[in-house]
């Protein structure tokens, strides 16, 4: 299964009102099962865009999105989203928004598949506690368990840490990326942060600067799983692709803004 | 010439700086103080911090009986608090007597109000509601709608009873669909409003679980709504509980607005007093008791 999830040739234009306005271009990009992609840039270079695309939340203009040979055309429940905001219904407990998903896609044993959902992500304790009641770190992992509770062929995140404070963010990588090593799931993610990006891929793939962002390179990180934080801190060779990545963000891929100025 | 004349009159206004010596004069005055107690063992007694929240309301009232003391004192018709304060035990002694249809207890008269605000007020939740959700959805049905809704909204409820006494051709329906008609507005603004605000995020949850339309309404748009909806029914019941008195005066019959219309053919003026605080009461009870609903489905 080389191209699991199969990104061909996708390209997207929104009409604004000053007249067409080119996100993304000529973006390709084939997923292994079981891979984990991150997608990297500066702000507006349309990642979220192109995740937007893969979730179903968008069309693309041109070009094509398989997902395990199925082309995808809208949202479906093959494909589990995390949002950055973590997007609980505030109204509903934990366990009843883990419970929304499942029921929607299973048949049987739902209770049970919440449960166990809930377990993943270390949260059997707070299942019945409303999202006001739990910190940020606590609500993306209802998040994050909404999103694996129906078992979907890729789980999507967008930027899913990124309003999350240092030491939870990387309390959560490390729990991320047990839960992806014990479920086996295909993963693109998007983000900001270098060394997460780094730490939690197989591959990164670094995008240009919009208007018209496309894939600028994209880089592999050949370093064994399970990875250790501590250890990968002072490894050369994952300071040598931090480096590498850094080195194509603000080198080949510096804000126009900051070209002009200096 | 003149222009720049003038310009330099202009006195360039900054806010002073504070005073260098302020920052150390305030820790001096502090350390004083400190200083006071340490020495003596004593602290100056501070009232309690609940005390000016309960005292506040009390002088407030007391204030105003005063002035209203001062008022009956100054001669005309209107009887003092202490008149007006027998008149309305001997009322509540007895709320709930029958001597025929025009001469019931307050009580009587208070429920029959209620009981016309509750079934206008129903009714009008029941189409109100639903095309505030129509209205909310649909760019194109609230188009239709606005210039109706602003057209009709500033118009008094009143202004409608004669077109209720000419569809029902009784006194009762008519004063009931004065009430449907003023609580409507509120109603459908508001839940459109509602179904306005739900933020994209939980819409985009919806559809990347592909949740079906029923799961949506209720675990979604409902939800998300109801908060919203709970505002618009509390401004109608104040706006419903505004308007019944003023309907019951023109259509008689029971009720707490036709019985301040009798008292007054009476000269009961006390009495009209005592109207005039009960209605205050029932409206506040009715007010409080919405906030606290709004509370339970408040999600901070």
């Amino acid at each position: 299964m080389h191209r699991y999830l199969n990104i061909e040739a996708v390209g997207k234009t929104f009409e604004t009102k000053k007249g067409p306005f080119v996100a993304l271009t000529g973006i390709d990009l084939q997923i292994r099962k079981g891979e984990f992609v991150t997608l990297i840039g500066h702000s507006g270079c349309g990642k979220s865009t192109l995740l937007n695309l893969v979730a179903g939340l968008q069309k693309p203009s041109e070009g094509n999105i398989l997902l395990a040979e199925r082309h995808i055309d809208g949202p479906g429940p093959d494909r589990g989203v995390v949002f950055q905001n973590h997007s609980l219904l505030p109204w509903l407990t934990c366990y009843e928004n883990v419970y929304l998903a499942v029921e929607r896609v299973f048949a049987t044993e739902r209770k049970e598949r919440t449960h166990a959902a809930l377990e993943l992500v270390g949260l059997s304790h707070a299942e019945h506690k409303y999202p006001h009641e739990i910190s940020g770190g606590m609500k993306q992992r209802v998040g994050i368990a909404r999103a694996l509770a129906i078992e979907p062929k890729v789980l999507l995140l967008d930027e899913p840490f990124g309003a999350l404070d240092a030491l939870t963010r990387a309390t959560l990588q490390d729990e991320l990326m047990r839960i992806v090593a014990s479920t086996g799931a295909t993963v693109l993610m998007v983000t900001h942060d270098v060394d997460e990006a780094v730490l939690l891929s197989d591959r990164v793939v670094m995008m240009t600067n919009g208007p018209a962002a496309t894939i600028g390179d994209v880089l592999r990180v050949e370093l064994l799983r399970p990875r250790a934080r501590l250890a990968l801190a002072h490894d050369p060779r994952f300071m040598d692709l931090r480096a590498a990545v850094l080195e194509f963000l603000y080198e080949k891929q510096a804000h126009k803004t900051r070209l002009r100025a200096a | 010439m003149r222009a720049s004349a003038l310009r330099e009159e202009v006195i360039p206004l900054r806010a002073s700086p504070p005073h260098p010596g302020a920052k150390m004069l305030g820790e001096r005055a502090d350390a004083a103080k400190a200083r006071y107690e340490a020495s003596t063992g004593y602290r100056r007694a501070q009232p309690p911090e609940w005390l000016p929240a309960v005292l506040a309301p009390i002088v407030g009232l007391a204030v105003f009986i005063c002035l209203w003391a001062l008022v009956a004192r100054q001669g005309g018709r209107i009887p003092d608090p202490v008149t007006v304060w027998h008149a309305a035990t001997q009322i509540f002694a007895d709320p709930f007597y029958r001597k025929g249809p025009n001469d019931q207890g307050i009580g009587w008269n208070v429920l029959s109000s209620l009981k016309r605000v509750g079934i206008g007020f129903t009714l009008a939740a029941l189409v109100g509601i639903p095309l505030g959700f129509v209205f909310g959805r649909f760019r194109f049905a609230a188009g239709m709608a606005a210039p109706v809704i602003a057209l009709l909204k500033p118009v008094s409820p009143l202004a409608w009873l004669p077109i209720g006494l000419l569809l029902f051709k009784a006194a009762n329906p008519a004063a009931i669909y004065v009430i449907f008609v003023c609580s409507l507005w509120p109603m459908i603004v508001n839940t459109a409003v509602g179904v306005r605000q739900i933020p994209q995020d939980y819409l985009n949850v919806a559809r990347v679980l592909n949740l079906s339309e029923w799961k949506v309404f209720t675990r979604i748009l409902f939800p998300a709504v109801l908060p919203y909806m709970i505002t618009g029914v509390r401004l109608s019941i104040g706006v419903a509980w505004l308007v019944i008195v003023a309907a019951e005066m023109l259509t008689g019959g029971v009720g707490i607005g036709f019985w301040v219309w009798d008292e007054w053919n009476n000269l009961k003026v006390e009495h009209i007093i005592i109207a005039i605080f009960t209605i205050g009461i029932v409206g506040l009870a009715l007010e409080q008791a919405l906030v606290l609903l709004a509370r339970r489905f408040s999600y901070a």
